[in-house]
């Protein structure tokens, strides 16, 4: 009986948890469209999110490609296909990986540290003196923080993608003698705009959804220190659980759409 | 805050390499496919085009010249592929070029492969519609393949009996290839004959020499060869001989007559050849008749010293002086 009680709780909190975070949603689209526009804070943001965040993914980017060729080589090799490397190692960073890893890292990296800020700054109650102040702390928090990861983890995913494929290409180049120019010939002549467009249109949502839950675990804290580390904890778990979704129901959509 | 002017710059140089990196893949991805050069469009028609897909590349003479724009069914049993083809090749592409739907590689992806016609031909206008060519099927060829592959294994039955035989030695191979003799006596053989042919060869070198070195000009031959009187005269000769030779013929007849009877014994010549009492007669009549005339002899040397005669025989010697 107290376990039914418990799961039926647990489903009600689980529901209730989606309905808070879809209308935490919906009110950000309605602050970003509403002047007055935070510019400032939107490109301090962007800085925050993008630039800071460039090194990690690059050499995660980096390390990805040249893990995964190294690791398909010799069983391209065993097939006697290890000419269709920048094939299938182009097509598969393009569409997936880059995007996901990038995705995952930025999860780690701006949703916790999202989390924490606004966490730290609801408890020691710097939201609620910026009501009182007349700013709107939902506008200038959370709706720069999601545009800004939103608009950044693109371009974020087009330095990863292209790092992977360098590395890929470093070692095809080094182990297989192959031209940086010919793998790279070779990798655009496999890519469609069908690999691409999907891939960015994708990584928009990926970053919103990162910024949407970073900021709405640590605009909605609960009191005290604990709550701070929870909400980070949280915001990680959550965002990259639910990149994962939005992941599948993307692939799911650009297939209907690309007939690929 | 810490110095926003100079985040800001980073910032700006993240947005637009980010953006100019992904213009610049859409771009060459874009190229990839022919959609920023100029192009023209050709088409084609196919009963079957074998899976191939709208983007797919087209390739003239092997070169990537463009890609499929669209595939629609005409009719039926008709398909017309669109293609985009880069206008740098029209001046290439003939009208009696070829169209043909391939594979890139075993595993690749299908492709229209364009070949160029055998006669020439002028240069293909915008929407031109060029001849397609369709590939036998995979399942046609490997149905030759099967037979191929019997007539294969009957071959290589065959080729093992006979490999077998050969080598257990029977037949005039397996001897050649076994028999340690055989082979002896043949490389013996072709040592010969490689003896005989160097001197043979000597000796024409040599008869090659002699008859550069005749004096042509002057010789019998030449004379023989091309002298017209002469020739006349030969066969004058020849024809004489010949009636010559037809007299002795005769001759030789007669005088095979004539000792046919001498053996035979008749005439008097037979009988002295035949007789030998004739012959004994002879003799002795010859033997006679010599003494007879030794002593007639005497009788005139006798008369010579007769003064009746003496006369007579003086006026005899001076009328010899």
């Amino acid at each position: 009986m107290n376990n039914v009680a418990s799961i039926k709780d647990r489903v009600y909190l689980f529901l209730a948890e989606i309905g808070e975070l879809a209308a935490f949603a919906g009110r950000f689209f309605r602050e970003v469209a509403r002047p007055p526009y935070e510019f400032r804070e939107l490109l301090r943001q962007c800085y925050q999110v993008g630039n800071r965040s460039l090194t990690l993914v690059l050499v995660t980017g980096f390390i990805i490609g040249l893990v995964l060729t190294l690791q398909s080589r010799p069983t391209l090799i065993e097939f006697g296909a290890v000419s269709w490397m920048p094939n299938m190692v182009g097509i598969s960073i393009v569409r997936e990986i880059g995007p996901v890893i990038t995705a995952l890292i930025c999860a780690g990296r701006i949703a916790s540290g999202m989390g924490a800020e606004l966490g730290s700054m609801r408890v020691t109650e710097q939201i609620d003196a910026m009501e009182v102040s007349g700013t709107n702390p939902f506008k200038y928090l959370v709706a720069t923080r999601i545009l800004a990861t939103t608009l950044m983890l693109p371009l974020l995913v087009v330095f990863g993608d292209l790092i992977a494929l360098f590395g890929s290409a470093l070692v095809e180049n080094l182990k297989g003698a192959v031209s940086f120019r010919l793998y790279f010939n070779t990798v655009f002549e496999a890519l469609s705009y069908g690999d691409l467009i999907p891939a960015t249109v994708k990584s928009f949502f990926f970053g919103f959804v990162i910024g949407l839950v970073g900021t709405y675990k640590g605009y909605y804290c609960k009191k005290g220190t604990a709550g701070v580390g929870k909400a980070a904890n949280t915001a990680v778990v959550i965002a990259s659980l639910l990149l994962f979704f939005v992941d599948f129901v993307a692939v799911f959509v650009s297939d209907i759409f690309y007939d690929l | 805050m810490g110095t926003p002017k100079l985040s800001f710059v980073k910032l700006g140089l993240f947005v637009v390499t980010g953006s100019v990196l992904l213009i610049l893949a859409a771009y060459l991805i874009g190229s990839e496919q022919k959609m920023f050069s100029r192009t023209f469009e050709l088409t084609t028609v196919f009963n079957n085009v074998g899976g191939l897909q709208v983007g797919n590349n087209v390739r003239y003479a092997g070169i990537n010249a463009g890609t499929v724009r669209a595939i629609t069914m005409e009719t039926d049993t008709t398909i017309r592929v669109y293609m985009r083809i880069d206008t740098e090749l029209q001046s290439h592409i003939k009208k009696d070029a070829l169209a043909m739907v391939g594979s890139d590689g075993l595993v690749g992806s299908m492709l229209i492969n364009i070949i160029p016609g055998n006669g020439p031909a002028q240069p293909v206008d915008s929407g031109d519609e060029i001849r397609s060519f369709s590939r036998i099927s995979t399942q046609d060829m490997l149905t030759t393949l099967n037979v191929t592959n019997e007539n294969a294994a009957l071959l290589t039955a065959d080729l093992l009996t006979i490999t077998q035989s050969i080598r257990t030695g029977s037949g005039v191979l397996g001897k050649l290839l076994n028999d340690s003799t055989l082979a002896r006596d043949l490389q013996e053989s072709v040592r010969n004959l490689k003896l005989t042919t160097a001197q043979s060869n000597e000796a024409l070198t040599r008869l090659n020499r002699k008859i550069s070195e005749l004096r042509f000009e002057d010789s019998a031959l030449a004379l023989l060869l091309d002298d017209p009187e002469f020739s006349e005269q030969i066969r004058s000769l020849v024809s004489g001989l010949d009636s010559s030779g037809q007299d002795i013929r005769r001759l030789t007849r007669r005088l095979d007559g004539l000792a046919g009877s001498l053996e035979a014994g008749e005439g008097t010549l037979g009988v002295l050849l035949r007789d030998s009492t004739a012959a004994r007669n002879l003799q002795s009549s010859l033997q006679h008749l010599d003494s007879g005339l030794q002593k007639f002899d005497q009788n005139m040397e006798a008369l010579k010293h007769n003064w009746l005669t003496r006369g007579y025989f003086r006026k005899l010697e001076r009328q010899q002086q």
